[in-house]
């Protein structure tokens, strides 16, 4: 096993271990600081009667749609901006407008346009992809040596060919860490965003979850959504994207 | 009779701020089919500009390029670049790979349809002729920098074109790498049938290389001269003629 | 000499801090933290605040109100020893009770009126709420959701039919979407809401609080932190008489309160006299319907325990007397 994961699973039980000490030495109640067992109770509870799995499911599933559809708005709008440079202008105007803006801070403006539903969530999400994507692919697409547009004018590729074959690929270190970048801001977003719309549809995700132990005091409860929050987020980045990444930029010598 | 690659009065200068740089001066050449070309001569004479001019990745401020009496616009694959960058070839692709790309852009260009199997097998063909066959499935970045201007020489070549144009193109591998290489170069260039014009600051690699070489000096960049170059192949390094050559090249670019 | 210096000052900032902590717990000696929250059922409490009878009654008490916006923040709060007393419904403070949180009921409040108010013309009746039918209440688990539930049980045998029609949304924002026609098909209102809705036109009631409970019951009760009764019990003595007071003053003198209050409410002292005075709006330190609350609440597993005894339940000096004698009785006892 990778040395990373040794020292993390290492530090992981010694933390673990703080946590229970601290909740069972007394200092402070089990109402504010609940013990290991309390939360892992709470977890496996939430499990079986499959609350937790649909809400997971819900929560990874508006994210996948989220994603998805960014990443190919991103995609057209990045390229567009590259081969013209009247849509450049405009398309870099409205992500510097857009970029800082967190979020959140749009929730009025979303609940009263898109209403509370899942359209709502999915603009969310989207809002929170987009902008940095943008941003790193057109970062990635003027980052190209200048000598591959040499070679494609030498081979004469069409715009086309030059774009799948030349400058999407040596891109993708920008695009993979855009994505990540977007990955985390997208989970944090779609989590609150949960969390701030209450139920919907009795499925609501896993930000959903945590408000409703949050209304009826289950203080473990929402320690357990916490957990899954942080395990899935772990999975995602360690997992996918190493993977995505070892197949790819890492096996041509191209990490950044 | 007619030329077969025609430079006519080519001239280019450059803006730099409040400075008008005159990178090429009145450039007349002419370059005869199948003759390795050199064009010799300090950094900053303009023989990469007129390079690319010929490659058409840039444009003369006025005069007239011309291949067999028909000028040429813009860049093509009868005339391919090898560039000095190690960076020319694609990292994300493997060797064999990026010989393909070059062998499907030339099918391509001459509206013939390959399958994979030919192109799997012209590809290995040209890696053969660089000898790094087995290192076909071999990324870029696993390969040392002479290794990947091979592979770069070898993707030339797989292009098929009539013209090969080299930028210094050894400039940043060690002598020892850099002499197998000229070697390989000249083999092949025997082999096939190509015009090659080859820039570089090198004399010794001129001699070793060319049957003509141009001379050019800098500010404005202009030709000196044009010398002939008949010693026999293969050249020997440590010969009499060889040195004489040498320096009577180099006395003529002191000048 | 550097090192030691930033040694030596790191550590004179750590002990201030550490004294800062120390210095509040024994200014706190001499302090009361009230949560507030806006809406008619807690008229005595805001009179308590504009008249100063805490202040009257012990000048060296320091007084501090935190304006709250609902329970389960208030609960967070009273968790994390910044208030004292608060103020809520009974289904919240079962819920927290249940858990484990160290709270207990000082006295009643206030009863008040709560209807389930329609904008949809289809709508006539419970049975009318088709799944789309959006209906918007402060939160689940409150005494909103109590009701509606109690009533689903009673009328269609389930006790979360309901449940995945609901949406979270304050009662500011739910009328506003209510009276939009807007998302929401219905809003659990409760004072001064309730009248406002029931005032314009194409909005009816389906459901009211008296028939979702089965009768009537307290809307708003009065609870402390255990900590604050054990610690500070005289300031805990003081804030009942205050409230006693208030409640007697607002009982008794109607038109008087609205006077006072009614800027606060932002209404008019008309509006504020007729809502003061509309049937179903009593303000009493009794404690109704307590054991129904607990006995629906454990049956459909909202609590988990049943079998409360009163005295866990409400403290033993409180406004409402104990479980089996009137308050009237209690405070003839006492003297």
């Amino acid at each position: 096993m990778k040395s990373k994961y040794k020292q993390r699973i290492f530090w992981g039980i010694i933390l673990a271990l703080i946590w229970q000490l601290t909740a069972v030495s007394g200092i402070f109640s089990k109402m504010i600081f609940p013990g290991l067992d309390q939360i892992l109770t709470a977890l496996f509870d939430s499990l079986k009667d499959g609350t937790l799995i649909k809400q997971i499911g819900f929560s990874l599933s508006v994210i996948a749609q989220g994603l998805f559809l960014a990443t190919i708005t991103a995609l057209i709008l990045s390229l567009t901006a590259y081969f013209s440079s009247y849509a450049a202008g405009l398309i870099d105007t409205l992500t510097a407008l857009a970029h800082p803006l967190p979020g959140i801070a749009l929730m009025p403006l979303i609940l009263i346009w898109f209403g509370s539903g899942k359209t709502a969530i999915l603009i969310v999400i989207i809002h929170s992809v987009l902008w940095p994507l943008i941003l790193n692919l057109s970062t990635g697409f003027n980052s190209i040596p200048d000598i591959y547009t040499l070679i494609a004018k030498n081979y004469r590729l069409n715009k086309l060919e030059f774009m799948y074959k030349i400058l999407i690929p040596a891109s993708l270190p920008y695009f993979i860490s855009g994505l990540k970048i977007a990955w985390a801001r997208s989970w944090r977003a779609l989590i609150s965003a949960e969390m701030l719309f209450g139920a919907i549809n009795s499925l609501g995700g896993l930000g959903w979850y945590i408000f409703q132990k949050r209304v009826f005091f289950d203080l473990p409860g929402v320690f357990a959504g916490i957990i899954v929050i942080i395990l899935i987020g772990i999975a995602v980045e360690d997992f996918i994207f190493e993977k995505l990444e070892a197949k790819t930029v890492q096996k041509w010598g191209m990490l950044k | 009779m007619r030329s077969y690659l025609e430079l006519k009065n080519i001239n280019k200068s450059f803006e730099t701020g409040k400075e008008t740089k005159i990178a090429l001066k009145d450039i007349n050449l002419e370059i005869k089919e199948n003759e390795f070309l050199t064009i010799l001569g300090p950094s900053g004479c303009g023989k990469s500009t007129l390079l690319k001019i010929i490659a058409g990745f840039s444009k003369t401020d006025r005069g007239q390029l011309l291949k067999k009496g028909e000028e040429l616009v813009g860049a093509g694959l009868d005339r391919i670049m090898l560039f000095q960058d190690f960076e020319q070839l694609f990292s994300w692709q493997t060797v064999i790979d990026n010989i393909s790309f070059a062998v499907k852009a030339s099918a391509k260009n001459k509206n013939i349809k390959l399958t994979k199997r030919q192109i799997k097998k012209k590809s290995l063909k040209y890696l053969t002729e660089v000898k790094l066959a087995e290192y076909q499935n071999y990324y870029p970045h696993q390969l040392s920098g002479g290794m990947k201007q091979r592979i770069a020489l070898a993707r030339t070549l797989a292009a098929e074109g009539e013209i090969m144009l080299m930028d210094e193109p050894f400039g940043s591998v060690d002598s020892q790498t850099r002499q197998e290489l000229q070697q390989l170069l000249v083999q092949l260039w025997q082999e096939e049938e190509k015009t090659i014009i080859f820039v570089t600051h090198d004399i010794r690699e001129a001699v070793f290389l060319s049957e003509r070489i141009v001379l050019m000096k800098n500010e404005p960049g202009e030709l000196i001269n044009i010398i002939e170059n008949k010693l026999s192949y293969p050249r020997i390094r440590s010969s009499r003629d060889f040195n004489q050559l040498f320096e009577k090249l180099q006395s003529q670019l002191q000048n | 000499m550097k090192k030691y210096l930033t040694i030596i000052i790191v550590l004179i900032l750590t002990l201030l801090l550490v004294s800062g902590c120390e210095n509040n717990e024994a200014g706190r000696q001499q302090k009361i933290t009230i949560a507030e929250q806006y809406g008619l059922a807690y008229a005595p409490v805001q009179l308590i605040k504009e008249l100063k009878f805490l202040e009257e009654a012990n000048p060296n008490l320091e007084v501090e109100w935190k304006q709250l916006s609902n329970t389960t923040s208030i609960r967070e709060s009273m968790l994390a020893g910044e208030v004292d007393i608060a103020f809520m419904a009974i289904p919240p403070f079962l819920i927290a009770r249940d858990k484990g949180m160290e709270w207990k009921i000082i006295s009643g409040l206030s009863e008040s009126p709560l209807g389930l108010m329609t904008n949809r013309g289809d709508i006539n009746s419970l049975a009318d709420f088709k799944a789309d039918a959006k209906i918007a209440l402060p939160q689940p688990g409150s005494i909103q959701h109590i009701l509606l539930s109690m009533a689903a049980e009673r009328e269609f045998g389930e006790v979360d039919r309901f449940d995945e029609q609901l949406l979270t949304m304050s009662h500011p924002d739910a009328m506003n979407a209510l009276l939009a026609g807007r998302e929401v098909s219905a809003h659990f209102a409760s004072a001064p809401y309730l009248f406002l809705e029931s005032k314009e036109e194409g909005i009816k009631k389906i459901l009211s609080g008296r028939e979702a409970f089965g009768g009537d019951f307290t809307f708003i009760i009065g609870v402390s932190t255990e900590e604050f009764y054990e610690q500070q019990p005289k300031n805990y003595a003081y804030f009942l008489n205050a409230l006693e007071k208030a409640i007697e003053f607002i009982d008794g003198q109607p038109e008087e309160i609205a006077e006072i209050l009614a800027d606060n409410y932002n209404l008019s002292q008309t509006e504020m006299l007729e809502y003061l005075n509309w049937p179903g709006m009593t303000f009493t330190s009794e404690i109704k319907g307590l054991n129904k609350f607990i006995d629906f609440m454990a049956a459909e597993s909202y609590l988990e325990a049943n079998n409360y005894q009163y005295s866990e339940l409400v403290f033993e000096k409180n406004l409402a007397g104990s479980e089996n004698i009137s308050k009237e009785e209690a405070v003839q006892n006492e003297e």
